[in-house]
């Protein structure tokens, strides 16, 4: 009995000791965002103080967000962030899966290099092809405008190499399956390997949608007219304000413009560990 | 209904000869099995005739019509798959549906605002009406509305069958569709699947590597060594006259004694000691050998294991010199020999099959020289 419960005390200081650890990783890379709502909620004189305080005295709330949504046209820079990024996602799937299929699924002559190219393209960084993109981008009148930025990123390399991956566990008798039942190969990506992918693709689609929600540095060359504007660009304009950076409206834009992809995480996190096992063909 | 034709069919991948030539006339309503120790060909010929994989020279002939150039949907022939292959994100009823959809709604009845197009909802019910029909026939209506994760293997080989059936195929390909079964759904299976064929009088063609499914189900047997097709015959014909060493040795469990002999004078053989090259061999199976007395036997040896299997007892018995091992068929009921017993062996020689040093069949009756 002794030697139980002294096994199970040691058990639970262990256990106890790696959740402390855990946590203080955690409170560290949260601390920022825990910082920027704190910001968000102060009024601007005590924003400056000099003691730390997450819970300001007088509750700004209601002053800075109102100041975040009527200063820059934060709507417009939202919906402008959804349809950007969506649009993105959209494409990218429509490129990548049958792209991918061709790579894990079909014989044809030149596969291996085809691969090779997608794995040599994994390396290119976009921001080394930013100034050819913008050049060919003005050449076909776009600049300034949705396609300009969601075009450049409608093929992704990173998008295809991670389906395809996927792909090559799906067993083989599936698609040929399929092609006995008389799908076409273009049915077969999109009834048969899309299902069968959703795990991935939802994987994907978060990195997708938060690396495009997030992006800073193409929009910024790719439109001027503040219409088109996404969410980080909008935040910048509380920057750029004339009398010196406001902070607490600014920090309360960040707030609400970074709120959509938490709860975008929220949601998929839950579909990341269901996953749709292969549980039903083997 | 369909009767299927191979001609000359061979398929090469780089340097190898994955199939050596095969002809075969599979007539309308026959059940025939491919049979054959794994990577002989036997997947890969199926393979061709669905469509799923082009041969490197030769035809496909469906009912007279080359059909080498057809996609395997035009082909009109149902594959079942050893894995099942059922696709994950449908349920039971929505995965036998898949063949009656693909053909006979277009795009747009299928596409997400199929639900709108006019004749779309009849013809769903009409499909759905089908499918309760095949559900019927195999007993898996309970299960229409669950997802393949959720069915037992046996289960998902039920609806595997529902889905090649549903749509009336002129005829049926099956690739080794027991063989993830346990060894007792099985046999069950077997039957059903012989019942299957009688009652849809379809062409069956069926692969397995077990020649026990290939005995039990088939009108005939094709037997596939090396990609090349040695033999195609009933069952009995199969068992009691191989025209080759190897499909002797291939067919029946346990499995053929295999003797070197050399050919004294017209038909009479002397037993010698095996793995000399180019050498005549005999065969007999456990059941045309008999038990004697040390002095009666052919030749003698010394029993070396006993397996008894209720029905049959099997006894191996180690004739030095001679063969390595014979195993005897005797009835449990009589008498049972002791291990390390001294005991004779002879043969029935009607029963006995005689190869030349190609493997294939020496025509003619035989008699073996007695060994002292």
């Amino acid at each position: 009995m002794m030697s139980v419960s002294r096994k199970t005390t040691a058990a639970l200081t262990r256990s106890a000791m790696r959740h402390i650890l855990l946590m203080t990783i955690a409170a560290f890379a949260l601390l920022p965002f825990a910082v920027m709502v704190s910001t968000s909620l102060k009024p601007a004189d005590e924003i400056f103080s000099d003691s730390v305080r997450w819970w300001p005295h007088k509750l700004a709330f209601v002053e800075n967000y109102n100041q975040a949504l009527s200063t820059a046209p934060l709507a417009l820079y939202l919906l402008n962030g959804v349809i950007v990024t969506l649009a993105i996602f959209f494409l990218q799937v429509l490129v990548s899966l049958p792209a991918a299929y061709a790579l894990a699924k079909l014989r044809f002559i030149g596969r291996r290099i085809a691969f090779c190219f997608v794995l040599f393209c994994l390396l290119i960084p976009y921001h080394a092809i930013a100034v050819p993109l913008f050049i060919m981008l003005y050449f076909v009148d776009l600049l300034d405008s949705y396609s300009a930025l969601v075009l450049p990123f409608t093929i992704s390399v990173f998008g295809i190499f991670l389906m395809r991956q996927f792909f090559m566990g799906v067993p083989d008798d599936l698609v040929d399956a399929a092609r006995m039942d008389g799908l076409s190969e273009l049915s077969i990506v999109w009834r048969v390997m899309l299902p069968a992918a959703i795990p991935a693709l939802t994987a994907f689609g978060v990195f997708s949608i938060v690396a495009h929600w997030n992006d800073y540095f193409w929009p910024l060359i790719a439109v001027s007219s503040d219409g088109y504007f996404t969410p980080p660009l909008g935040v910048m304009a509380f920057r750029n304000a004339e009398a010196g950076t406001n902070f607490g409206p600014l920090m309360a834009a960040a707030t609400i413009i970074v709120a959509p992809l938490i709860a975008l995480f929220l949601l998929a996190q839950r579909r990341f560990i269901e996953g749709i096992a292969f549980t039903g063909i083997k | 209904m369909a009767a299927l034709n191979i001609q000359a069919v061979a398929k090469r991948f780089g340097e190898t000869d994955v199939l050596k030539r095969i002809d075969l006339d599979i007539r309308d309503g026959e059940f025939i099995s491919l049979v054959g120790p794994s990577g002989c060909g036997k997947s890969t010929l199926l393979r061709i005739v669905a469509g799923l994989e082009q041969q490197t020279e030769g035809h496909i002939l469906l009912d007279g019509r080359k059909v080498d150039a057809m996609r395997p949907r035009d082909r009109d022939l149902a594959m079942v798959f050893q894995s099942y292959a059922l696709y994950p994100h449908l349920t039971v009823a929505e995965n036998i549906a898949v063949p009656l959809t693909m053909r006979r709604m277009s795009t747009l009845q299928r596409s997400l605002i199929g639900k709108i197009v006019p004749s779309a909802s009849e013809r769903r019910r009409e499909i759905a009406g089908e499918v309760a029909k095949v559900c019927d026939a195999l007993s898996i209506n309970a299960l229409k509305d669950r997802k393949p994760a959720a069915l037992s293997g046996g289960q998902r080989q039920r609806v595997a069958l529902a889905r090649a059936m549903v749509r009336k195929p002129s005829g049926f390909l099956m690739d080794e569709p027991l063989s993830n079964l346990d060894a007792k759904m099985r046999v069950q299976a077997r039957s059903e699947i012989a019942a299957l064929h009688r009652q849809l009088d379809s062409t069956f063609i069926y692969v397995t590597h077990d020649q026990a499914e290939a005995m039990t189900m088939s009108d005939r047997i094709a037997v596939m060594i090396g990609g090349e097709l040695l033999q195609v015959d009933t069952p009995d014909q199969i068992y009691q006259m191989p025209q080759d060493l190897r499909v002797a040795e291939f067919i029946g469990s346990p499995k053929i004694n295999v003797a070197a002999v050399t050919l004294r004078e017209a038909g009479l053989l002397s037993l010698t000691a095996r793995g000399t090259t180019n050498a005549i061999h005999a065969a007999f199976r456990p059941e045309a050998a008999r038990l004697t007395a040390e002095s009666e036997g052919i030749f003698c040896g010394i029993v070396h294991h006993v397996e008894n299997l209720g029905s049959d007892l099997f006894v191996q018995v180690k004739a030095e010199g001679i063969v390595d091992m014979v195993v005897v068929r005797t009835d449990p009921a009589g008498q049972r020999p002791a291990l390390r017993d001294r005991v004779g062996v002879t043969i029935d020689e009607t029963r006995l099959h005689v190869f030349r040093a190609d493997n294939r069949r020496m025509p003619g009756t035989f008699r073996l020289e007695r060994r002292r």
